[in-house]
């Protein structure tokens, strides 16, 4: 039993790996996709659109089969780590996207208008006015959704992803104890998500301290 | 009324456009601005010579608000042309040259109703950052400046706080001190105390009519009628877009040639 | 150069032959349907009494209701189902798969669906309450005329979202064997060899639920919230300004 607890233990490090990775990917390549939505062009705002409904209207679980199963028919075999992270990245991206576009929105025209009476260029105006607050006003939604996505990351176990889950899975099935294994591997999901909500709200206290974010 | 004293030149669908250019500082002629159907601004002209205060008075919706946008170009004017100190555009629908926009901004400063401070900048981050950027300034010159220009304005105390640590009152003075670092010619000011009680107003006031004393270009859009009436060199009354009065502040209010216009003043001074 | 290629159906059919497995699955949709039905038609209601537990008196009441949200919140729902499903039975307690999956699901859903009934309670202003006991209105009333309608304006379209989120969950519960969508479209996928073409369909499945139901929400909540944006610059109006009507 005691092993078994340290097995699970163990795993966190994949599923952090999970989490980390999808997350970076989602931050990173979710901003030039916004920009999508931001265009003068109703095409590429359409393209926008229709990316972003249709990788967050099908289930994750689906994506990720078609990642894992799917692709390796189409003579792309990928290992179970990268066909997860993959689909949680590409998952991720269209959720970030979603976020920094709800942010935008957030910030008053009087902000652009403020900064074009002073000449601003646009460089200086997305870097200077608009990116600060943009960031202060995603940061708690991001820390909500890079929770979101430790839990999203034990999907990985139904294709042999060695995480908790998918080791929690196996203790149990050598040893019974279901009840205490899984409530273990549950007590994982907790202890990694409790501080990520605390250091965020930190982080967002000090970001804001000083003003209300709009 | 004497057409010679008069560079408020307003009429609303006459052509004659006389003495263009000669003194004048700001130059608008025949400025369109349509929403949808809707005119806004329909065939305004006007001219401002230097060290000249307006004032844009007339109902809510009139388009006062639009002129004001329309002067620094915040909204592009369907038709019309328009000429700051030595930027000038003409517009035909076509998009407009960015440089062009740049340089009629770059002569006008603007105050907004509801103050639009950077909420994540210190008064004197929020007075300092387009010197650096645009005037390419370096940051301890334009530290300094703005700390002059808060000074000016009665803030210097406030320079490290942030607008959520300010009144309204002081939020809007330090609108006027971001706007007048950038040594604008031509200051825009859209309702600035209307956001504001009363008495915080009066201290908004009394900033705008040392910088009238200074001899600052002004034009602003106001409600404050004993203000616009006290301070203002020139009066333009607007209704539907149109400006169907204008003249010195005394005759506009005292002997208003316009029917409306007499509604108008009947409703808002209440006699 | 390709001569020894088995002879598969050309590389790209499942761009369009993804259409053939629509019926296979439609049973699984059904399931899929009953699941969501059942984690949203009971795990709403139970959401709404862990939130008005979450603001009682009792701190024995109180307590147990944040356990049982944040426990619901914080386990992912794998977990939730692995846990009804292969942990209860260690303590003698046996579902089959679909109840498995219906405790598991409505558990969570009653988690999110407290949280998000409790911001919107909480977004109705003090003075609505005062107004009420003002007026003299029992407690039942005062929630029932004048702040539900107000919290459920709030509430309503993350309600909405909440139940695509239940939906695109029920495919989890392939992993204790519910034969829901993507539980008969990995079956075929594999007795095939046609993964693509399979799962081609379940997506289209999914999409052709989720997709309109979305932009209803979304609908809703510029609906929504355009009711309140209207009342805050009715509000706003400048001090000194004259509505134009007041002279004409
Ligand atoms: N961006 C816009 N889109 C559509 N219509 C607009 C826009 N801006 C102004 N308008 C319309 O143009 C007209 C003039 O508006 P404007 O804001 O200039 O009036 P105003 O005289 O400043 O009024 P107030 O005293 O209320 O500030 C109004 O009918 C207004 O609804
Ligand atoms: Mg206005």
């Amino acid at each position: 039993m005691a092993e078994a607890f340290l097995l699970i233990a163990a795993a966190t490090g994949a599923t952090l790996l999970l989490t980390v990775s999808a997350a970076l990917i989602g931050i990173v390549l979710g901003a030039p996709l916004v920009l999508l939505a931001q265009s003068r062009s109703a095409i590429l705002r359409g393209i926008y659109t229709v990316f972003v409904h249709v990788v967050r209207g099908v289930p994750a679980l689906v994506w990720l089969f078609i990642a894992f199963f799917g692709l390796a028919e189409l003579g792309i075999v990928l290992p179970a780590l990268a066909s997860a992270v993959l689909t949680l990245g590409i998952i991720a991206i269209a959720t970030m996207a979603e976020i920094y576009r709800g942010g935008l929105a957030a910030i008053r025209q009087g902000q652009y208008e403020a900064g074009w009476a002073l000449s601003l260029g646009r460089w200086s105006l997305a870097k200077d006015i608009i990116f600060p607050q943009l960031f202060r006003a995603v940061s708690p939604t991001t820390a909500t959704y890079i929770v979101g996505l430790l839990k999203d990351s034990a999907l990985a176990s139904i294709i042999g992803v060695p995480e908790i889950v998918y080791v929690t899975g196996l203790e149990v099935q050598s040893l019974g104890h279901g009840l205490e294994l899984f409530l273990f591997a549950g007590l994982i999901y907790l202890a990694l998500s409790i501080p990520l909500g605390v250091v965020s709200r930190v982080i967002h206290v000090r970001l804001t301290r000083r003003y209300a974010v709009l | 009324m004497d057409k010679r004293m008069d560079p408020v030149h307003t009429d609303t669908r006459a052509i004659e456009v006389e003495h263009s250019s000669g003194h004048s500082f700001v130059q608008a002629e025949h400025l369109v601005k349509r929403f949808g159907e809707h005119r806004a601004i329909d065939d305004v002209s006007l001219s401002i010579a230097k060290g000249e205060v307006i004032s844009l008075i007339g109902p809510s919706g009139a388009g006062k608000s639009t002129l004001l946008r329309l002067l620094n170009v915040l909204e592009t004017p369907d038709s019309g042309t328009l000429r700051v100190g030595d930027a000038a555009m003409t517009f035909d629908g076509t998009p407009v040259k960015r440089a062009r926009v740049l340089a009629i901004r770059r002569h006008t400063g603007m105050v907004f109703q509801s103050f639009n401070l950077f909420p994540h900048l210190s008064a004197v981050q929020n007075v300092a950052l387009a010197q650096m950027r645009v005037l390419g300034r370096s940051k301890d010159e334009a530290r300094t400046r703005a700390l002059a220009q808060l000074e000016r304005v009665g803030l210097a105390a406030k320079a490290d706080a942030y607008p959520s640590q300010c009144s309204g009152g002081q939020q809007q003075r330090i609108g006027i001190a971001r706007a007048l670092a950038m040594d604008p010619d031509l200051m825009l000011f859209d309702e600035p105390t209307s956001g504001l009680d009363p008495e915080v107003g009066a201290e908004i006031l009394a900033v705008m009519r040392e910088l009238a004393a200074d001899g600052t270009t002004m034009v602003m859009a106001t409600h404050e009628m004993e203000f616009a009436r006290h301070v203002s060199h020139w009066t333009c009354v607007m209704v539907e877009g149109a400006v169907i009065e204008r003249g010195a502040p005394a005759q506009v209010f005292d002997a208003p040639e316009h029917e409306r216009t007499r509604r108008f003043l009947s409703a808002v001074l209440g006699r | 150069m390709s001569s020894f290629l088995p002879t598969t159906p050309a590389p790209l059919s499942w761009l369009w032959d993804w259409y053939q497995w629509i019926p296979t699955l439609l049973p699984g949709l059904g399931t899929a349907l009953l699941l969501t039905l059942v984690s949203v038609g009971v795990g709403y209601p139970l959401g709404f009494g862990l939130a008005l537990l979450t603001e009682t008196r009792s701190a024995l009441a109180r307590w147990f209701a944040i356990v049982v949200v944040e426990v619901g919140r914080g386990l992912p729902i794998l977990v939730l189902l692995l846990l009804v499903y292969r942990g209860l039975p260690s303590v003698g307690i046996l579902f089959d798969a679909f109840l498995s999956a219906s405790v598991a699901l409505v558990w969570s859903s009653a988690a999110y669906s407290a949280e998000i009934i409790r911001t919107g309670l909480g977004a109705v202003p003090r003075g609505q309450f005062d107004a009420a006991y003002a007026l003299s209105m029992n407690r039942t009333d005062m929630y029932r005329l004048i702040v539900l309608p107000q919290a459920l304006r709030v509430s309503i379209p993350p309600l909405v979202n909440l139940g695509i989120t239940m939906f695109h969950a029920t495919s989890l519960a392939t992993v204790i064997t519910v034969e829901e969508i993507m539980h008969i479209a990995n079956l075929e996928g594999s007795i095939y060899f046609r993964y693509m073409s399979v799962f081609m369909a379940a997506a289209v499945i999914y999409l052709a639920i989720t997709v309109p139901v979305s932009l209803y929400a979304d609908r809703l909540a510029k609906r929504l919230g355009g009711v309140m944006t209207v009342r805050k610059t009715v509000l706003r109006r400048p001090a000194g300004s004259v509505p134009v009507s007041a002279e004409s």
